[in-house]
């Protein structure tokens, strides 16, 4: 009992729009680390130029697939938790949804398999393959940061509602 | 050539998903800044109810109650959970029955906001 009041006291006063523990997420987990894998381009740019595209070698390996997939199986775990903590009606549709990202967050481990060892492997590959490489890393990343960014505005919808439909039950 | 076009065409798809996501995260945040704006509009009304029930004049007592039990804000209940017990001791059998209605209320949105949701 004592429990249930003190969770209800710190739900009281913590009324605010945004999660904190959301906003933890997405900052720490999802925009640090992309912003800090994105640095590697403008630093083969201009800080330590290197032979070639730098473009193509800070992102052909596909390092961004490896965050794409983290970030994506993260917000599985994330968006299933809100929903059960914000007691909602299951959508068997976002739910399928979800599920798909799950499995392509696998697929995508696959395919950095895939490209890492194309590009380690044949020294001499075709630059335009690796520039196609290195906007597929990119793309998937960008996707899966809005996809994220996306999660943090449906986790909120989800509290702001329940606290209005609970607000307006009684009136 | 094969697996160029498949990455090629991987990617436009993802740049149109990573669009369409950005135009649905506007839209979600619109409505939750929406929603959130009424919730303080309820919270703002709680608020006076609150002012209203320290008033001297029984009237606008009685009436802060009634808004407060109207309005449930699980924020607000709390703070005013604690300005009740004076009253429900109050010498006007009204204002004394209408401060054990508006506790009874107030607990039951505290209690259910601490089962059903949390607002951290």
């Amino acid at each position: 009992m004592t429990r249930r009041y003190e969770r209800a006291n710190v739900a009281a006063r913590n009324g605010d729009l945004l999660d904190q523990r959301m906003i933890g997420w997405l900052v720490w987990k999802v925009m640090a680390p992309f912003g800090f894998l994105m640095l590697i381009y403008p630093l083969y740019r201009f800080v330590m130029p290197i032979e070639g595209n730098p473009f193509v070698k800070a992102f052909a390996h596909g390092d961004f697939l490896i965050f794409s997939a983290l970030v994506l199986i993260e917000i599985a775990i994330e968006y299933k938790h809100a929903e059960i903590e914000e007691a909602q009606s299951p959508s068997l549709l976002f739910n399928v949804v979800i599920e798909v990202v799950r499995v392509m967050a696998f697929f995508l481990i696959f395919v950095f398999g895939f490209m890492k060892y194309d590009v380690v492997a044949h020294e001499n590959l075709e630059p335009n393959r690796m520039v196609v490489y290195s906007w597929f890393s990119c793309s998937v990343a960008v996707s899966s940061v809005l996809f994220s960014i996306y999660i943090f505005w449906k986790v909120t919808h989800f509290k702001t509602r329940a606290r209005l439909r609970a607000a307006q039950s009684e009136m | 050539m094969l697996v160029k076009s498949l990455f090629l065409v991987a990617s436009i798809v993802f740049l149109v998903t990573t669009m369409l996501l950005a135009v649905a995260s506007i839209r979600l945040r619109r409505a939750a800044k929406k929603e959130y704006d009424q919730i303080l509009w309820i919270r703002a009304q709680a608020r006076r109810a609150i002012e209203q029930i320290k008033s001297e004049n029984p009237d606008e007592i009685v009436t802060g109650l009634q808004n407060l039990r109207a309005l449930r804000d699980p924020g607000v209940s709390f703070e005013a959970v604690c300005q009740l017990q004076d009253l429900i001791d109050s010498d006007n059998r009204e204002i004394s029955e209408q401060a054990n209605a508006t506790y009874k209320s107030l607990v039951r949105t505290i209690s259910s906001s601490a089962k059903g949701t949390r607002w951290i």
